[in-house]
């Protein structure tokens, strides 16, 4: 997450300032800092410092690069100007006088965007009795921020309840003095404010700030991913509902047997068959027929052992949306739902299954062949003179080179979405009239409508 | 994000015991209490100079001692006193580690329509820094708002003698004329208060500062001229009964310890009638006390509206003409109050006192028929 973490602390004597800030770095090197300015101003009361001018903290996260950097002020000129502004407002403007300390939202676009959570420490020397501390994420993403708020509301109440509890304790342990001499010591002490250190008795408090402070910010990024969607908000509900609750039944018992499937069989070669080059692979010359017989649903019979044909299925699976996997193993218990519905069967050898012809089509995977063959396609079928769009730009992006294995799955996944919603948007037309507008405007064409009739079944 | 969990608490006052909304005779009149068109006095002046404390003891009836456990003040806290429409203004406290002279801040929504900036120094502390802070809130003030008044409290004068208390004043006002001299602005008016929480001084310079804000303040003090003087009445003071500052007094000079009596008298009074009062309020139309003092002089108290009251010290054989001085008493609420209407009529403030001036001259007949009378009476 893109944020900066501070801690920030009314001083008794110099007023609010921020006294330890954490943030991510990304792009920017560690030696680039300037981390030993020399403008800072002369704030020597102890309460005001945390680790000192020169010296930062900084933890490595390998696996995105990212950089998590605390130090007294922010190791950047820019948002040091930022953080003290912001510092100020949460202590002295917008303050929650909730005792528990709550949270408050402000900010703009050229300020940056700050979540306060001001808080109070027990100090039996501090007028009051207590000092004031804030902890301030500021982000320039508005968003983000109030999204992330419920999360960052529970890690930030528990740092400052920490940090509370530990001075309770100390306060406590002095709390038997009587009461004129704390009055008195107040009255003598007051112009040196102690330090959090002092406050919570824990020499190593701020250490503990900085990997509480890294891993939210850490944890924040992963909290709220982006994806994009097409269509049907994916949290609405679908409008209507014209299949039988019995088929929705079934999708729902599936999909953890499916899982489970997936789970068991851990093949350590799973990983390198990612993509429908995959399915290219395999079935070599006939790849073009077979997707267009996955996307058109005619039937596709895959016949082996369960260990091979699993990542064929599985990249099979990808050739079809979401909503309409139904993938199911097969056996002999199971053989009562092999039905229309279900338009790629995986089956082991001992299954009998329907001879290919025209509506069914088959793949037999061969025990060792000597030619390299690994499957026996049969197919008396023919492909239309011009196949589907989608079925076009899927072959386009199998055979582009310049795709790693990732990529193609995703511009597969985007292609998919992309036509599921389209389908989806078909349906909703009620006329024919509305619906040949609606044809034109998102380009579907005549070779197109076997894989909408077939979809449109199946989609919402 | 969870404003509405917590309820906003700031004083240690009871609720209860406050001013309320203004809602006096009917004469409150939309637009009047609105927070733009009142005043604000600006309490500044270096950390731990006594701010809040003052404005608690004055406004929040906290006993001097129990400010020692104050917290030290964050942010800017903004009290409404919204009393009667003499009385109506917002108070500022600051919290002295912050320098609001800084660019970020915004110096015209600070001094804008600010009436007052009492300036309060710690005359036990070592006070150089205080004035550098005092000159450049001044000159800043004073670029953004000319017409604001400056009063300087020296402030926790308690403890310190009497003589030391008049060398600092002398000081601090020195050095603060100086200043301002140097920066060429000689044109500046500075008051000075010695001040402390600890007895009436603090009231008494508040009560000057308010005084100040009051565009009434001729004409209220000529009626108490001329109430005083056919009543044989040795000094009187207009008070706002919830904060004890006087609004208006007549012309002679004012004794510091009148002034306290009368103030002890406001606390006597509400104190009692709080105890054996059936009525929710301590104060109402027919409050009124009489205190005999044992050096032949009478404390006198009347209310004026529900937030004023008349306090009155008088020679004891002076008081056996009590029906003359209460009728006279009436004369003058009816003036107050006749000024008050005016008042809500005219929204235009600058142009009040012109025409409260026949007001002014019907009162004057009124008590010299009343004086004529008065004679007449005693002739006989």
């Amino acid at each position: 997450m893109n944020a900066v973490i501070a801690l920030c602390h009314f001083c008794e004597a110099h007023g609010p300032s921020a006294i330890f800030c954490t943030q991510t770095l990304r792009d920017t090197k560690l030696e680039e800092l300037q981390l030993n300015q020399q403008h800072v101003e002369n704030k020597l009361c102890s309460a005001c410092n945390s680790l000192g001018q020169t010296n930062g903290m900084y933890s490595k996260d390998n696996e995105s690069g990212a950089t998590f950097l605390s130090t007294q002020t922010a190791a950047l000129p820019d948002v040091q100007l930022l953080i003290k502004q912001a510092a100020v407002r949460s202590l002295s403007c917008e303050i929650n006088s909730n005792k528990d300390g709550g949270f408050v939202f402000f900010g703009d676009s050229s300020r940056g965007h700050v979540l306060s959570h001001t808080f109070q420490v027990n100090d039996l020397q501090a007028r009051g009795f207590y000092q004031l501390f804030s902890i301030i994420v500021l982000m320039k993403d508005k968003y983000f921020l109030l999204n992330t708020k419920p999360f960052l509301a529970e890690h930030l109440r528990k740092i400052s309840a920490d940090i509370q509890a530990s001075a309770k304790k100390i306060n406590d342990e002095t709390k038997e003095l009587p009461r004129q001499r704390r009055l008195s010591s107040a009255q003598v002490l007051v112009q040196t404010p102690r330090s959090l250190v002092e406050l919570t008795g824990e020499e190593n408090i701020f250490a503990f700030l900085h990997s509480h402070f890294s891993w939210i910010l850490l944890a924040s990024s992963r909290f709220l991913t982006e994806h994009v969607t097409f269509g049907n908000l994916p949290w609405l509900p679908p409008q209507s509902s014209d299949r039988p609750p019995q088929q929705r039944l079934t999708y729902n018992i599936t999909l953890p047997m499916l899982q489970k499937y997936e789970e068991t069989i851990n093949d350590p070669e799973r990983e390198e068959f990612y993509s429908l080059r995959h399915v290219k692979e395999v079935v070599r010359r006939e790849f073009n027929t077979i997707v267009y017989c996955a996307l058109t649903g005619i039937k596709i019979i895959v016949r082996g052992s369960s260990d091979r044909t699993l990542n064929f299925m599985l990249c099979l699976k990808k050739l079809l949306p979401e909503p309409m996997h139904n993938l199911m193993r097969i056996d002999a218990q199971h053989q009562h739902s092999i039905s229309s519905d279900y338009k790629i069967i995986s089956v082991s050898n001992e299954i009998a299954v329907p001879m290919a012809c025209s509506s069914v089509y088959r793949v037999d995977f061969l025990e060792d062949s000597a030619d390299g063959q690994k499957v026996c396609v049969k197919w008396p079928g023919e492909l239309p003179r011009k196949c589907p769009d989608l079925m076009v730009k899927l072959m386009k992006a199998v055979d582009e080179k310049r795709f790693t294995p990732l990529v193609l799955n995703k511009q597969t996944r985007v292609l998919m979405e992309e036509w599921k919603n389209k389908v989806i948007c078909l349906n909703q037309a009620k006329s024919s009239n509305g619906q040949a507008k609606l044809r034109k405007v998102l380009g579907v064409q005549p070779q197109d409508q076997p894989l909408i009739n077939y979809w449109s079944g199946h989609l919402q | 994000m969870s404003y509405e969990d917590d309820e906003y608490h700031v004083d240690t006052f009871p609720k209860d015991f406050g001013y309320g909304s203004f809602d006096q005779d009917g004469l409150d009149e939309p637009g009047m209490g609105g927070g733009e068109s009142k005043p604000r006095i600006l309490l500044m002046g270096l950390r731990r100079s006594g701010k809040s404390s003052i404005q608690k003891v004055v406004f929040h009836k906290m006993s001097p001692n129990e400010t020692l456990f104050l917290e030290s003040t964050s942010k800017i806290v903004k009290d409404d006193i919204n009393n009667s429409s003499f009385v109506q203004f917002q108070i500022w406290d600051f919290p002295g580690q912050i320098d609001f002279i800084d660019p970020t801040f915004d110096s015209d929504m600070i001094f804008g329509g600010c009436g007052a900036l009492v300036f309060v120094i710690d005359a036990k502390d070592d006070y150089n820094e205080a004035l550098t802070k005092f000159k450049n809130t001044v000159i800043k003030a004073y670029k953004v708002n000319p017409r604001i008044k400056f009063e300087v409290f020296i402030h926790k004068v308690d403890g310190i003698s009497d003589d030391s208390k008049m060398e600092s004043q002398r000081d601090i006002h020195q050095r603060a004329s100086d200043d301002l001299s140097d920066a060429g602005l000689n044109q500046i008016h500075l008051s000075f208060h010695l001040t402390s929480i600890y007895d009436h001084s603090i009231f008494e310079a508040f009560s000057k500062v308010v005084q100040k804000l009051i565009p009434q303040l001729p004409t209220l003090e000529n009626l108490l001229n001329i109430f005083i003087s056919h009543s044989g009445i040795e000094k009187a003071f207009l008070f706002d009964v919830v904060s004890k500052i006087y609004i208006a007094t007549d012309c002679s000079p004012v004794d510091m310890q009148s002034y306290e009596l009368c103030c002890d008298m406001i606390d006597v009074v509400i104190d009692l009638s709080s105890i054996y009062s059936s009525e929710e309020t301590a104060f109402d139309h027919e409050s009124s006390s009489l205190i005999k003092l044992n050096n032949n002089t009478i404390l006198y108290l009347r209310e004026v509206n529900k937030f004023l009251a008349l306090v009155c010290i008088l020679r004891e054989e002076n008081f056996n003409r009590q029906g003359v001085i209460d009728y006279n008493f009436l004369c003058f609420r009816k003036a107050i109050s006749e000024v008050f209407e005016l008042r809500m009529k005219s929204q235009k403030l600058e142009t009040l006192d012109e025409q409260i001036e026949p007001e002014d001259d019907v009162v004057d007949e009124d008590e010299d028929e009343l004086v004529a009378r008065v004679n007449e009476n005693h002739l006989n």
